[in-house]
């Protein structure tokens, strides 16, 4: 997970490029936080980070139970439909004739939004574990940490959703 | 808007309807709630930026405004309304990973 992933805009289509390993890592980051996302019986900091109070006043907790039952399935329905696509288009990925190792992944509009808020939910789930502060900075890890290899699928995950986004922004 | 009286050089303005006799509150809706945007470790710039965008319509230099507000000051105020309608833009913004939380704009 050393290189730098590519994003690029291929007319009107946003073209990932990754190696089979990162598709396959991803598919497994991904798969985790689906079966998260649907057991829902779990609360810990990882679960409050991606579905947090709406209402922070302590006297509002009858209207937050009520928002809480208005929108909490729908949230959890957008994530897994979002978290579908995006595995869908995982194993759909196709290897690039003439290069060894490497698969591109052609993404309509959509597909590039689900995209985005799935990579920035595994984000929020992998860097609420590590509980990455302000100032974190791969580069200060040290190899002998023994989350060392989650504090680099954290790095390369930020540089993948950086590069979709300056491609989706334009 | 009709003219009932003219009493010298007044004028007396009367309303026709309740809702023009709150014409002030219709041009400046009742704002009782606000949605704030709060910084995290986790949420880049330039995604946060786009959200910003995407959501609420904003513009690129407003929303990067507002998200240099969030970054520098802790938080920011990124929407405001009614109870319904903060409700369901911090539900559209936790759907984006983004911590928001709504209150009574005091």
């Amino acid at each position: 997970m050393s290189r730098r992933p590519t994003v690029d805009r291929r007319g009107g289509a946003i073209v990932l490029t990754l190696h089979p390993n990162e598709v396959q890592v991803l598919q497994w980051v991904f798969s985790d936080l689906g079966r998260m996302l649907s057991d829902g019986s779990k609360v810990d900091s990882v679960t409050q980070r991606l579905f947090p109070r709406a209402y922070l006043d302590p006297t509002e907790e009858e209207s937050e139970a009520q928002w809480q039952e208005m929108v909490h399935g729908d949230l959890v329905d957008t994530r897994m439909t979002a978290m579908t696509d995006v595995v869908r288009s995982l194993d759909n990925a196709t290897p690039i004739p003439g290069r060894v190792e490497a698969s591109e992944l052609v993404l309509d509009d959509d597909q590039a939004a689900h995209w985005m808020t799935v990579l920035n939910d595994a984000r929020l789930a992998v860097g609420t574990a590590l509980e990455v502060s302000p100032g974190w900075d791969f580069d200060e890890i040290d190899p002998s940490d023994p989350s060392y290899e989650l504090h680099a699928l954290y790095a390369w995950m930020t540089e993948l959703l950086s590069a979709l986004v300056t491609v989706i922004a334009g | 808007m009709r003219f009932l009286a003219e009493t010298g050089t007044e004028q007396i303005v009367v309303p026709d309807t309740v809702e023009e006799l709150l014409g002030d509150a219709d041009a400046r809706p009742d704002l009782p709630w606000i949605v704030l945007v709060w910084d995290d470790p986790i949420n880049l710039m330039d995604y946060v930026t786009f959200v910003f965008q995407k959501l609420f319509g904003y513009s690129r230099a407003k929303a990067r405004k507002l998200m240099l507000q969030v970054h520098n000051e802790g938080k920011a105020v990124v929407s405001s309304g009614t109870r319904e309608r903060c409700e369901n833009d911090v539900a559209r913004l936790h759907a984006h990973g983004l911590w928001a939380t709504m209150q009574h704009d005091r």
